[in-house]
Order: C-alpha cells, then sequence, then structure tokens
C-alpha cells in the first residue's frame, strides 16, 4: 500500500474504527487510544495489506485490541473493588447514542448493548451498526458462516429482552 | 409464551425465516408464505418480528463517533510525517545542532586569525534563520521524543519509574539541594 493509498484508507475508516472500539469499551479515551494503535498499526503493515481489505484488516485489528483491553480490565478488576473498576471504566463523554438520529430508542439500545457479551455485541455492532457483509465478519472473527448466523440471530433477541426487560418497547 | 417455555415449531421456523428476511436474504416463494401465513396468526411472532427491525433501523441509524482532529494529528506523526522527516529523530537533531555548532566556533576561529570582512546583513539574517531552522527539528524532534516517552508511561512500560515523583527546581539558579532534601 503506497502513502496516498494509506493515507486514503485512514481517512475513509478512522470514524468507523473510532466507532466500533467506543461501543466495545464504552470509554472515549481508551476508545481514542484504540482506534489511533489501529491505525498506526496499518501503516507498519501497509506492506502486507491491499487497499480493499483494508477495512477488514482495521476492523480486526481494532477488535482484537478491544478484547486485549477487555481482558486486561477484567485481570485488573479481580484484584480490586468490582465497583471501583466499575466506575474507573464509566464513560461520562457522549455515547454513540448520542450520536444517533434514533434518540430515546437510540439511548436504550446503547444501554442494552452494554448488557451483552463481548462476543455477541461484536457480531451486532459488525453486522448491524457497520453493515458489514457476513464473509467479512466471519474473517474478522474466525468463525464458520453458520455459527455466525446463529450467534448473531440470537444476539438480537437478546438485545429484544434487554431492551424488554428495561421497560422498553422497541 | 414466556422465555421458559419451549418454542413450537412453526415459531421457530417463523423467527428463523424472520432473521433471514433481516439478513437482507430473499425468501423462496414458499418460504415468504410461511413467514407471512404464521404472523398473520401468532401475536408474539408478529410484534418480534416488527420489534426486530425497529432495533435493526435504530442501530443502522447510528453515525460513526468521528476520531477527534488532534488524534487524527498524532496519527499522521506517528505514520506518514513521520517518514517525511527521514528519520530525523532527537539523536539526528542534536547531530545536526552539534554540527552546526562546530562549523561556527570552526569559521570564528578562522576570523580570529585571518582578517576577515565584516558580515553582510543579508549574511547575518542568513545565519540567524539557519539558526533558527536547526533550533527548530531540535525542538521538534525533543517534542516528539516527550510525546513518545508519555505515551510509554502512560502505557505502563515503565511502571516502577512513573511511581517516582520528580520535583524540578522552580528556578533554573536554584541552590543545589542538600543532603536530606529529597529527590
Amino acid at each position: 500500500m503506497e502513502n496516498a493509498a494509506f493515507e486514503k484508507a485512514v481517512l475513509e475508516h478512522k470514524d468507523r474504527v473510532h466507532a466500533y472500539a467506543r461501543m466495545m469499551l464504552k470509554n472515549a479515551a481508551e476508545a481514542q487510544d484504540v482506534a489511533q494503535e489501529a491505525l498506526v498499526r496499518l501503516w507498519t503493515h501497509r506492506a502486507k495489506v491491499d487497499v480493499e481489505g483494508s477495512r477488514a484488516w482495521l476492523l480486526r485489528t481494532t477488535h482484537n485490541l478491544c478484547i486485549d483491553r477487555i481482558r486486561k480490565r477484567k485481570v485488573r478488576a479481580e484484584v480490586a473493588d468490582p465497583d471501583d473498576a466499575l466506575r474507573a471504566h464509566a464513560d461520562s463523554g457522549p455515547g454513540p447514542a448520542q450520536l444517533s438520529a434514533a434518540g430515546d430508542l437510540g439511548r436504550s439500545i446503547e444501554k442494552a448493548l452494554k448488557k451483552l457479551s463481548e462476543q455477541d455485541r461484536a457480531v451486532v455492532l459488525m453486522r448491524e451498526v457497520q453493515q458489514m457483509p457476513y464473509d467479512e465478519i466471519a474473517d474478522v472473527l474466525g468463525l464458520p458462516m453458520g455459527t455466525l448466523k446463529a450467534r448473531l440471530h440470537r444476539a438480537r433477541e437478546r438485545l429484544r429482552q434487554a431492551l424488554i426487560r428495561s421497560g422498553v418497547t422497541p | 409464551m414466556n422465555d421458559n417455555e419451549p418454542i413450537r415449531l412453526d415459531c421457530r421456523r417463523a423467527r428463523e425465516l424472520g432473521h433471514r428476511s433481516l439478513d437482507g436474504e430473499s425468501l423462496a416463494a414458499a418460504e415468504r408464505e410461511t413467514l407471512d401465513g404464521h404472523i398473520a396468526v401468532c401475536d408474539e411472532c408478529r410484534d418480534m418480528h416488527a420489534e426486530l427491525r425497529t432495533i435493526q433501523g435504530a442501530l443502522r441509524s447510528m453515525a460513526p463517533a468521528p476520531l477527534a482532529d488532534e488524534a487524527l494529528d498524532e496519527v499522521w506523526d506517528r505514520t506518514v510525517r513521520r517518514r517525511a522527516f527521514s528519520g530525523w529523530d532527537w539523536r539526528h537533531a542534536a547531530a545536526a545542532a552539534l554540527l552546526f555548532v562546530t562549523t561556527v566556533a570552526m569559521l570564528w576561529t578562522a576570523r580570529g586569525l585571518q582578517p576577515a570582512d565584516e558580515p553582510t546583513e543579508a549574511e547575518i539574517a542568513q545565519a540567524a534563520a539557519e539558526v533558527r531552522m536547526v533550533l527548530g527539528l531540535t525542538g521538534r524532534a525533543l517534542e516528539r521524543s516527550e510525546r513518545a516517552a508519555l505515551r510509554g508511561m502512560r502505557d505502563g512500560v515503565a511502571p516502577a519509574l512513573s511511581k517516582i515523583p520528580i520535583r524540578l527546581p522552580s528556578r533554573v539558579d536554584a541552590e543545589p539541594a542538600k543532603d536530606g532534601d529529597g529527590v
């Protein structure tokens, strides 16, 4: 990938990568760090990544960086007070729902997304928010197509259940 | 139907078709008929299908969260701009500054040995511009090094170092610390 192609890929995908990290990590500062790191890593590996594959490559890298961060949080939380850990990672900035045109439902969905497991949340974000094709998501997450579809269907229903439990009827 | 109640076979089939429809798949005529026929008589599956479609619409309307300009600027600093700088890290900049100072000193010494013409105003202006350029390169390289060091400390590269309080003197010409004054 040439310099110009790298710059084009960064400008095209930076917000997508940042939004994904933001919704996975629920923390503005960490999301910004992860987005920057993913974009810098694209530069480091530009010889091996072509322009067409840059979106999937960036989202895979972002996803892996997010999972690493979440794992580190869990390890830290094991040796600290769980309430403190939750407070430390609470996002005080505007969330995706505040950037959403969906209004109240969008805010409720943001809260409900937080109740999903990382795996379920990743599938919903990639398919429904990022609108990535199935084969690309399967590649990013390393899942067979059947497993991926079953996980998405289950995650959609869990998201709906979480909304209903919080008193929201979509 | 509550969560613990087993899902009826026709409900299960209708939900599977409903998800495929949400996925954008075009259902075969018989499958479409099965789905439509079922949700016409099953309130729960009809509500569920409609609600999942509403949720999907809301998720798709979520706008990308823009990456802050300063964060993007730092990405350029760490990638394309770093390359444009041709590897001018602080060591290169310091070496350039040293070379410049040495050259000036040699010229000064040579002029001291041989009678030399007074520099013209244009030569003085040119020399001043060259000094500014070298100092600018040095300053920029040091700024980058400082940012990299801060990033490293923030990321826990030097956990022990980050715990040591470092107090800088409030004045450049402050008295040297006496024994027992602390770090």
